[in-house]
């Protein structure tokens, strides 16, 4: 999929954010794939799932993102690994500043593994991005968030993609959703 | 969910749908770009969070 856009600086963040992860692998979920598509609202936040990582494995990126001019404004270096290990989210943010952030999760639960395997690809101004598939991200908005914000982020991704959205995608999703849980 | 609130966010939608993003995109930014910079400090980011 592509997309040429007058960016954002929430744009300019997200591209710099996943330049600097390298290899490691990820997917952009929640409120800034509605974003990225048009949605009109604020967001100081962006979430990004990851691999579950070894302490090593994590502190070698920490390291990086560091080098790479983020700060994690939630965990130190030393205790950032126990608090992203116990489902915590780990916030960076551009060094000095505390908006926007990147709340950096791993792919602990059965859903985001699913979002991280069958991620979708956005050249965003010919830069790429990975994001969770749409039909994923509106079932689980509409299922499993379901705050007004999420069912209005579901909705506008419904009626940009009514003529792209796979039948087959909503009902594989939903099904797992149902199966496995939010 | 409030009625006029959604109505706006499916017209907004549809416009995205119906127009190329170098247009929607700039409209879009005004909004988006209006929170930075911010004056948080990292304190006060926590904490509003926190009571979140």
């Amino acid at each position: 999929m592509k997309l040429d856009r007058e960016l954002s600086e929430l744009d300019r963040f997200v591209l710099d954010f996943v330049a600097a992860l390298g290899k490691t692998s990820y997917v952009l979920v929640s409120g800034y794939v509605s974003i990225l598509f048009g949605r009109s609202r604020s967001s100081e936040d962006i979430n990004i799932i990851i691999p579950v990582l070894t302490k090593s494995g994590f502190l070698a990126l920490f390291d990086v993102l560091t080098a790479a001019g983020f700060e994690s404004i939630t965990a130190g270096r030393e205790t950032a690994h126990e608090y992203i290990s116990a489902k915590t989210a780990i916030q960076f943010a551009r060094k000095g500043q505390v908006l926007p952030n990147m709340e950096v999760k791993f792919a602990t639960t059965y859903l985001s593994q699913v979002a991280l395997k069958d991620r979708i690809t956005v050249e965003l101004n010919n830069r790429p991005l990975f994001i969770s598939p749409i039909e994923l991200q509106i079932l689980y908005k509409q299922r499993c968030l379901k705050s007004d914000k999420d069912i209005e982020d579901a909705r506008h991704l419904e009626i940009v993609f009514e003529r792209a959205l796979s039948a087959e995608k909503l009902k594989r999703y939903g099904a797992l959703i149902e199966l496995h849980g939010c | 969910m409030d009625a006029e609130r959604i109505a706006f966010v499916e017209f907004w939608a549809r416009f995205v749908r119906d127009n190329p993003p170098w247009i929607w995109s700039k409209q879009q930014n005004i909004v988006i770009d209006s929170q930075f910079p911010s004056t948080l400090t990292r304190e006060q980011y926590l904490r509003m969070k926190r009571e979140f």
